[in-house]
């Protein structure tokens, strides 16, 4: 990235202040805050070491409870099979 | 999203386009209502097959919203035909996930002991904070999905939800983690 591009990034991440990214930064981490301001927030976690960490602490949070929900491939699978024999116009219960 | 006109397709075609693409996410939300993997598959084939027998009536718009209202509805008639004494034993938790194969083994070992604290602290959450992080976090769901699964407000998940996680980073801290310690 070039100096200039670097400035007009600082300058994009000074729009919003830290409280203002405080606000909106865990729907900014969920995928439930629009392109424009989402952008913004980006280029503030990118400038500013405090909300960087910050975005760090939620993300690593959010990470190990997706660990949760990872899914065993043979109960995937079993229902891939059983929806496949509904949509073949056998839909038995399977069980 | 486009709808289609409800006539457009057969049933098949239109079961293979909304419902079967939805299996993985169906799974992972059951889960967490049910808490136990045999519920949970139960589940989801009994979702998968009011889903067909109602797709006529479904205009294609939404169809994971339309699926968790499906499934919502099949959980709640499964506990009606349970006698509330076995509902206690049905609650088991989940197995542990497997460890991560691709890390180092102390990066694991770390992540390990990381994910295990953070485990712990979701499982002092009260009730309703934790439905919300079994949704979004663990089941993958937009706050709006989430919303029609619990039957609530779009933001009140919002905010249960940010501070249900602000309750596990406090009881993080407290255990002596510290940003930068996992991943």
């Amino acid at each position: 990235m070039s100096m200039l591009d670097r400035l007009r990034r600082r300058r994009l991440g000074m729009r919003m202040n830290c409280a203002e990214v405080g606000e909106v930064l865990q729907r900014h981490l969920d995928g439930e805050l629009d392109d424009g301001p989402s952008t913004i927030v980006e280029a503030h976690l990118d400038m500013c070491r405090r909300c960087g960490l910050e975005a760090s602490i939620y993300a690593d949070i959010k990470a190990a409870l997706a660990e949760q929900g990872r899914l065993p491939e043979e109960s995937v699978q079993r229902l891939r099979d059983f929806g496949e024999r509904i949509a073949q116009g056998a839909p038995d219960d399977g069980r | 999203m486009t709808a289609d006109a409800p006539t457009a397709e057969s049933a098949s075609a239109r079961f293979e386009r909304w419902v079967l693409p939805e299996v993985e996410v169906l799974l992972r939300v059951a889960r967490s209502m049910t808490r136990n993997s045999h519920d949970a598959e139960d589940l989801v084939q009994d979702t998968m097959l009011r889903a067909y027998r109602s797709i006529d009536r479904f205009d294609g718009r939404y169809p994971r919203a339309w699926l968790m209202t499906i499934m919502r509805n099949a959980e709640i008639n499964r506990h009606r035909r349970q006698r509330p004494s076995l509902l206690t034993a049905a609650q088991q938790r989940l197995p542990d996930p497997e460890a991560d194969g691709g890390a180092t083994a102390e990066t694991a070992v770390i992540n390990l002991t990381f994910d295990a604290a953070v485990e712990d602290a979701f499982e002092r959450l009260s009730p309703d904070a934790r439905e919300v992080i079994e949704l979004v976090d663990i089941g993958g769901l937009t706050y709006a999905e989430a919303a029609g699964v619990a039957g609530i407000p779009e933001g009140t998940v919002m905010s249960r939800l940010h501070r249900a996680r602000r309750r596990v980073r406090t009881t993080l801290e407290e255990q002596g983690y510290a940003a930068g310690m996992s991943r």
